[in-house]
């Protein structure tokens, strides 16, 4: 009765932005990301990037509510960067891994199929 | 003013002959008497959503 | 600006085993959440086609109409088309009622028992209006040679069944009828290490015994040298069962087992929709796909302080 509709947890809806961000007005260089129909696939997998940069001093993510289906990330950055630039570089880092992993695993199939 | 052109048939419950049944008749199998009727399946096409 | 640099990682990828349904690979120099990132995006978010309408015309079989509905629903179709193929949601070309060719395939049923013998329904007796999305073909591991088709229902004599049905695209996220994959798992990799000089001190009962002690053949007795070596690290699953029982036998320390953080042994089965192998590559796509809506746009507008979660926070809220 209460439950929300299956396709709420992956379909935006009309007027609702999938990325937003918000600074923090009391720490400098800190923001949080809220990320409209993505869960914890995304939200890891961000969150695990950004630690490796260096310039990233904290980074995390949470899903307010199992029914609501958004996540939120968190970033604060040293002043060399900022959360905005490290959530970037962090999704280009990413594209740049799975490109690799694709060529790495098509490159495994012609050799497999070869062998046959 | 609308004469219904259908005639609505029913089956038995017991032989299962198609009995046809004008508002007023009474409620009994024509062939064998049993007095448990049922309609017919629909003739619309039903839709279901497969899940 | 950042000056080009790159956090990235360069992940490894070897095949072990490769076939239309199974896949078996090795992914190393990545990090367990990109492991995961895929083994969920490989359940949930690979699209594929299922049927997803159901009209029935007649049914005087022995199970109600949503309940055949159902069971359709579940059956397999090939779905190499689902990544080319636009939600039906998505798409301008019909007229709204998400049937049109561009978003949909129609198959159609028509089976009734005329003999003594009852009539098998099977997912053979769909006709599908694309020859590229046809239901699975199986063939029984025990009985190859021989492709059945999965019973949808039985008929008896009399009995009818008469149905139109639409396929569409979509993920296991909204209904798991579309999810290609039947298991994907990944475990990390073991590192298995035996002390030799702490070995040295069982007598061959001993050793016997502890390599009895776990569940899963990892260890065994060489027949010529008379010494434990580890024949299958991969079996490992993790229970620290040899480990309690050197504990238990006085001998703690006689084998160091730990997980390599880094290294993965996935295991993919695919229902049959998609090759396996091309169900790890559409993931892939997939998750790229995601990351790529995620980014930060230059109209990425700041949300206003007053709406956000950090201005509900500053006003108590």
């Amino acid at each position: 009765m209460n439950a929300p509709d299956r396709y709420e947890r992956f379909v935006v809806p009309e007027g609702t932005k999938k990325v937003s961000y918000e600074r923090d007005t009391k720490i400098i260089n800190a923001a949080s990301f809220t990320i409209e129909r993505e869960d914890h696939t995304v939200g890891n997998i961000l969150r695990m990037q950004l630690h490796r940069d260096p310039n990233v001093l904290f980074a995390g993510y949470k899903l307010p509510h199992p029914l609501q289906y958004k996540i939120i990330v968190r970033i604060h950055t040293t002043s060399q960067s900022s959360p905005m630039q490290a959530y970037n570089q962090a999704i280009n880092d990413l594209d740049k891994e799975l490109d690799h992993l694709k060529n790495g695993f098509e490159t495994e199939m012609a050799k497999h199929s070869r062998e046959f | 003013m609308d004469p219904p052109p259908e005639q609505v048939n029913y089956i038995c419950g017991d032989c299962g002959m198609e009995n046809t049944l004008k508002p007023g008749d009474v409620i009994q199998c024509r062939e064998c008497g049993y007095r448990i009727l049922y309609k017919k399946r629909t003739r619309r096409i039903v839709q279901y959503e497969a899940r | 600006m950042d000056g080009g640099m790159s956090y990235q990682r360069f992940p490894k990828v070897k095949i072990r085993e490769m076939k239309d349904d199974m896949v078996k690979f090795e992914l190393r120099e990545t990090d367990a959440s990109v492991a995961n990132a895929l083994r969920r995006v490989m359940i949930a978010e690979v699209p594929t086609v299922a049927i997803d309408l159901v009209e029935i015309e007649v049914n005087s079989s022995v199970l109600n109409d949503e309940f055949i509905a159902h069971r359709l629903g579940l059956i397999p179709l090939t779905s190499d088309r689902a990544m080319s193929m636009r939600f039906s949601r998505d798409c301008d070309a019909c007229d709204g009622d998400g049937q049109c060719e561009f978003c949909s395939v129609e198959f159609h049923l028509r089976a009734k028992c005329l003999t003594d013998q009852t009539l098998d329904v099977t997912s053979k007796d769909l006709y599908s209006s694309d020859h590229t999305v046809v239901p699975v073909e199986f063939s029984d591991p025990n009985d190859p040679g021989e492709q059945r088709g999965i019973i949808i229902v039985k008929l008896r004599r009399g009995q009818e069944l008469r149905l139109r049905a639409i396929a569409r695209k979509g993920i296991g996220k909204d209904h798991a009828k579309w999810s290609p994959a039947a298991t994907v798992t990944f475990m990390y990799e073991p590192m298995i290490r035996i002390n030799e000089d702490l070995m040295d001190t069982l007598s061959l009962e001993e050793k016997r015994t502890w390599i009895e002690s776990s569940p899963t053949k990892v260890f065994d007795l060489d027949p010529v040298t008379q010494q434990v070596v580890v024949v299958e690290p991969e079996l490992y699953t993790y229970d620290d069962e040899v480990i309690k029982k050197a504990d238990a036998m006085g001998k703690s320390g006689l084998v160091e087992i730990e997980a390599k953080e880094d290294s993965f042994i996935f295991t993919v089965e695919s229902t049959g929709a998609i090759k396996a192998s091309q169900l790890v590559l559409n993931a892939i796509e997939i998750l790229k796909q995601k990351l790529d809506a995620v980014r930060l746009s230059d109209d990425t507008v700041e949300a206003d302080d007053q709406f956000g979660e950090l201005g509900a926070h500053l006003r108590g809220g």
